[in-house]
């Protein structure tokens, strides 16, 4: 009796716990290991609260003065903390940008060349090599932009807003292309054009503020680090947003690692994330800070 | 490309047989931006007036983003606009407020010195050219040190790479770096025609260098800046140069060779602005002036008032590392830096506000109250207004209002 109990237990379990895969269409594997190796997740979406940082500096009192005031700032403490804390003050940060990744979806290359129709021609170029074997694998990544009423982004019209990129991934994680989208907010048009990338190099934002500055981490491996806590810039504007969404005080489960590195458009960037993760939990450049929210 | 010299990212040899040329092609609707910078905003603001010069709105998001650049380098008077029969279409707080619905309706990004970076780095510079000109079709504009204006770049080339670009190499720390020169040529926008010349054109194949600033047609001067950028492998050169080969990726954000002549980059984004600066902008105001009834009288409701603000070092800790008294001349810019924080925190809300930072008090101590004129434009609630002065660190204190 007990046998015949714990089979159908186990039988009862194994339907459950298989539904959502047979009912998911999305063929999206939320273990991905791109960009980062962890495979620790299985959320079907991720998004990146993103706040655009404002220096002031098109004000020339402002920016004539600022190494004076850094030097000022680098003699007043030794506390690195406490000299972060006012270099923060010195910053404003914008309303947040909501942006949504979703993980890598699998799929053969010429799939997405025959998807994307109306940029075959650039992708054929851009895929040279993996688009015309049937059965060499891509990975499709999608991040786009949750525009929301009252958004302060949307009180411009653009001819040409970024509203999100697709990406695209061979098997081993470097990035072959991009499409980037673009709408007309006056005539309501998308449209999108590609660009091709080379895949040993960090999968970048260029000067937007996508939260995509996600480093090509076999380059930097030796560069990672094992962090203490996670970067919250000292603001409370930014801190009152994320504690509203109930995402301070965060911790990683497991190990916090961290990455300083230079990249590809010459600056500074920031990536963290906890050991298992498969999109950094922080991002941050001269440009925006991002972070991922936990739903 | 990138990196430092412990990790290694991209090599520009694709950027660089790839992006050779570019022109801002966006912005050639508008050959010529009319003279006078501030007829495109009259313009703007009384849209049912046909203008025969003004083609601002054929503008695209390069194209307002190049017209606010250049109206922000280059405002020489701030006098009110008249019509023919002298009466004042415009004042000059209007137009300063239609030039920074241009500024904030274009998105930036600047690349330069601030709290957080030092300066421009030759490959930013780089990059900037190729995915900003080369890749969007958009234009720059670069902050040439001991120049008072910003200036518009609207094309670049770069030059072919000579054998003696191709420096020796050299052993750090057992690794092997190989050092390349990289030459280009950077088209400035000229504001005033020199109508000696014709308009130059960017694809002629012409690769000559300019070691200083050269007019070379009738709105576009030129300008060669060099750089080194070191490689982890050998880098080859085929077809005279024009062609780079080899497997190396870049290990530094290159070095100046020449003297460093570029303060700060603008570039525009393709996002929008999602930060504006302009305290008297709320999307309300934006409407009305695309509708043509910029002088509504919603816009001009206001109210000026002193405030008495406590704790304002805790609300701007970085006057505690001052000496003001040693060095007054940084008041300048910490008061500037205030009032733009204020007026930013209130315009997060949407709430329009202008601070007026020569009426800023600094007091010496954090006990001592700070003092402040604010303008608000509209009506809003007392609570609403403390509670950002609160949330930003401030204990309020309104002392009168006329």
């Amino acid at each position: 009796m007990r046998l015949i109990f714990s089979i159908s237990w186990l039988l009862c379990m194994g339907v459950l716990f298989s539904i959502p895969h047979w009912l998911d269409q999305s063929g999206r594997y939320p273990s991905g290991t791109f960009p980062l190796e962890g495979a620790n997740s299985t959320a079907i979406r991720y998004q990146y609260l993103v706040f655009p940082k404002v220096h002031h500096v098109e004000h020339k009192d402002i920016r004539e003065d600022l190494p004076a005031i850094s030097k000022s700032v680098e003699k007043y403490t030794d506390d690195l903390q406490e000299r972060l804390r006012i270099k923060d003050s010195m910053i404003d940060f914008a309303n947040p940008v909501t942006y949504e990744v979703l993980p890598p979806k699998q799929i053969p290359c010429f799939e997405i060349v025959e998807r994307y129709r109306s940029n075959s021609a650039a992708l054929q170029r851009a895929l040279k090599g993996y688009w015309t074997s049937s059965t060499t694998i891509c990975n499709e990544l999608i991040i786009s932009i949750v525009d929301s009423e009252n958004d302060q982004h949307l009180d411009f019209k653009a001819v040409k807003r970024e509203i999100g990129r697709v990406l695209i991934l061979n098997n081993s994680g470097g990035a072959l292309a991009q499409i980037i989208l673009s709408r007309d907010d006056k005539t309501k048009v998308n449209s999108s054009f590609v660009q091709p990338l080379d895949q040993n190099l960090d999968i970048g934002s260029g000067f937007s503020i996508l939260p995509l500055d996600w480093p090509r981490l076999t380059t930097h491996r030796q560069n990672i680090k094992s962090e203490l806590e996670f970067r919250v810039p000292a603001d409370s504007f930014v801190n009152n947003k994320l504690r509203n969404f109930g995402q301070i005080p965060v911790q990683c489960d497991s190990q916090l690692l961290g990455l300083k590195y230079n990249d590809s458009w010459g600056r500074t960037a920031l990536a963290q994330w906890c050991y298992g993760d498969t999109f950094p939990k922080v991002l941050e450049n001269e440009h925006y800070y991002a972070f991922r929210i936990e739903e | 490309m990138i990196g430092s010299f412990d990790c290694f990212s991209q090599s520009w040899l694709d950027v660089f047989n790839r992006y050779r040329v570019a022109q801002a092609a966006d912005w050639l609707a508008p050959t010529k931006i009319p003279r006078n910078d501030l007829r495109p905003f009259v313009t703007l603001a009384r849209r049912q007036q046909a203008c025969s010069d003004c083609r601002v709105d054929s503008l695209g998001d390069a194209g307002r983003f190049a017209l606010a650049m250049q109206g922000q380098g280059t405002r020489k008077s701030s006098s009110d606009i008249k019509d023919q029969r002298g009466q004042t279409v415009l004042t000059s707080r209007d137009m300063d407020f239609l030039r920074a619905h241009a500024w904030d309706g274009a998105g930036k990004v600047f690349i330069g010195s601030t709290i957080t970076s030092t300066s421009v780095q030759p490959q930013s510079l780089v990059m900037g050219l190729v995915s900003q000109i080369g890749v969007r079709g958009n234009p720059l504009v670069v902050g040439f040190k001991e120049e008072e204006n910003d200036t518009l770049i609207w094309g670049y080339r770069l030059l072919p790479i000579s054998p003696s670009d191709i420096k020796e190499v050299s052993v750090r720390d057992g690794k092997m770096y190989y050092p390349v020169i990289l030459r280009f040529n950077i088209y400035i926008y000229e504001a005033v025609d020199d109508l000696s010349k014709s308009p130059f054109d960017f694809n002629d194949g012409r690769d000559s260098t300019y070691s200083q600033r050269t007019r070379v047609g009738q709105n576009t001067s030129a300008m060669t800046v060099k750089a080194e950028f070191t490689f982890d492998q050998p880098v080859n050169v085929a077809q005279n140069g024009y062609q780079a080969q080899g497997n190396g990726r870049l290990v530094d954000t290159g070095r100046w060779l020449d003297e460093n002549l570029i303060r700060h980059l603008w570039v525009a984004t393709p996002y929008g602005s999602s930060a504006s600066e302009h305290p008297a902008l709320s999307p309300k105001a934006l409407s009305l002036i695309e509708d043509g009834k910029w002088n509504s009288p919603d816009l001009t409701k206001r109210l000026t008032t002193m405030v008495k603000l406590n704790q304002s070092y805790q609300a701007f800790p970085w006057l505690a590392s001052l000496n003001l008294k040693s060095s007054p001349d940084l008041k300048d810019g910490s008061k500037k830096l205030m009032a733009k924080k204020i007026e930013h925190a209130f315009y997060r809300m949407k709430v329009p506000v202008k601070v007026w930072e020569d009426s800023i008090f600094i007091p010496e101590k954090n006990e001592e109250p700070m003092e402040v004129r604010i303008t608000f434009y509209g009506n809003y609630e007392q609570s609403k207004i403390i509670k950002v002065f609160e949330q930003m660190g401030f204990e309020v204190n309104f002392k009168e209002s006329y």
